[in-house]
């Protein structure tokens, strides 16, 4: 085996133990539970954003890493699933009062199911 | 016409998970793992990208299957929707106080 092949197989190893149960993945979860009509565009988006964050830790994130340190991004990144879960919640409540103004008829019902599943 | 074609290409969506995901790869674990194994190898900076890219693609087509073929199939949309704001809330909270998320690596 030559040195390539064990440097990509121990990153790869590495990788995929370090991201079970991560904020990532916790994320991806989320975010497809609430869409599974568009798991593919979820996976496409998340893979492009992974590759892309690949692709910024191999270059500038060793010099960012150590000017700004991980807790300081840790701590930006805590903001942000702050903002994104107000506005999941802020929709869960509009999702309520929409229920409760206007209960749709069994028909309806009927063809948002077969429009869900057709998804 | 416009609405067939954000039924087919949701950019809302796209964009939206494409922030949420770089955002939260953020001073992950994972991030840091890669940028030491990149400052340990530089001559195979390329493997270690190739390895951790392809790594995390896998990672990500588990949750994207367990998300829609198990968790959305049993759980209804609106229960989910409260639940993820909610997991979101605590994340949030957890990383803006520091009690998450700063990992020391010694490898």
């Amino acid at each position: 085996m030559c040195i390539e092949f064990l440097t990509w197989l121990s990153t790869y190893t590495l990788i995929i133990l370090c991201e079970l149960g991560d904020k990532t993945q916790v994320a991806v979860l989320l975010l497809t539970s609430n869409n599974p009509g568009r798991r593919w565009l979820i996976f496409g988006a998340s893979a492009l954003a992974l590759t892309l964050c690949v692709l910024i830790e191999v270059t500038v994130g060793v010099t960012l890493a150590k000017y700004i340190g991980p807790a300081l991004i840790n701590r930006i990144t805590g903001i942000i699933f702050l903002i994104v879960g107000l506005v999941t919640l802020a929709q869960y409540f509009k999702l309520l009062e929409k229920f409760k103004l206007k209960k749709p008829s069994n028909a309806e019902e009927v063809a948002n199911n077969i429009k869900y599943s057709a998804e | 016409m416009e609405h067939k074609l954000t039924g087919i290409f949701n950019w809302r969506l796209f964009l939206s998970t494409l922030g949420v995901v770089f955002i939260s790869e953020m001073g992950d674990k994972t991030q840091i793992t890669t940028m030491l194994l990149a400052g340990a190898k530089p001559a195979y900076v390329l493997w270690v990208a190739l390895g951790s890219a392809m790594a995390l693609i896998c990672t990500s087509f588990i949750e994207v299957i367990i998300g829609s073929q198990v968790i959305a199939r049993y759980i209804k949309p609106e229960t989910i929707k409260l639940l993820s704001g909610i997991t979101f809330l605590i994340l949030g909270t957890l990383l803006v106080f520091g009690l998450m998320g700063n990992v020391e690596l010694n490898l």
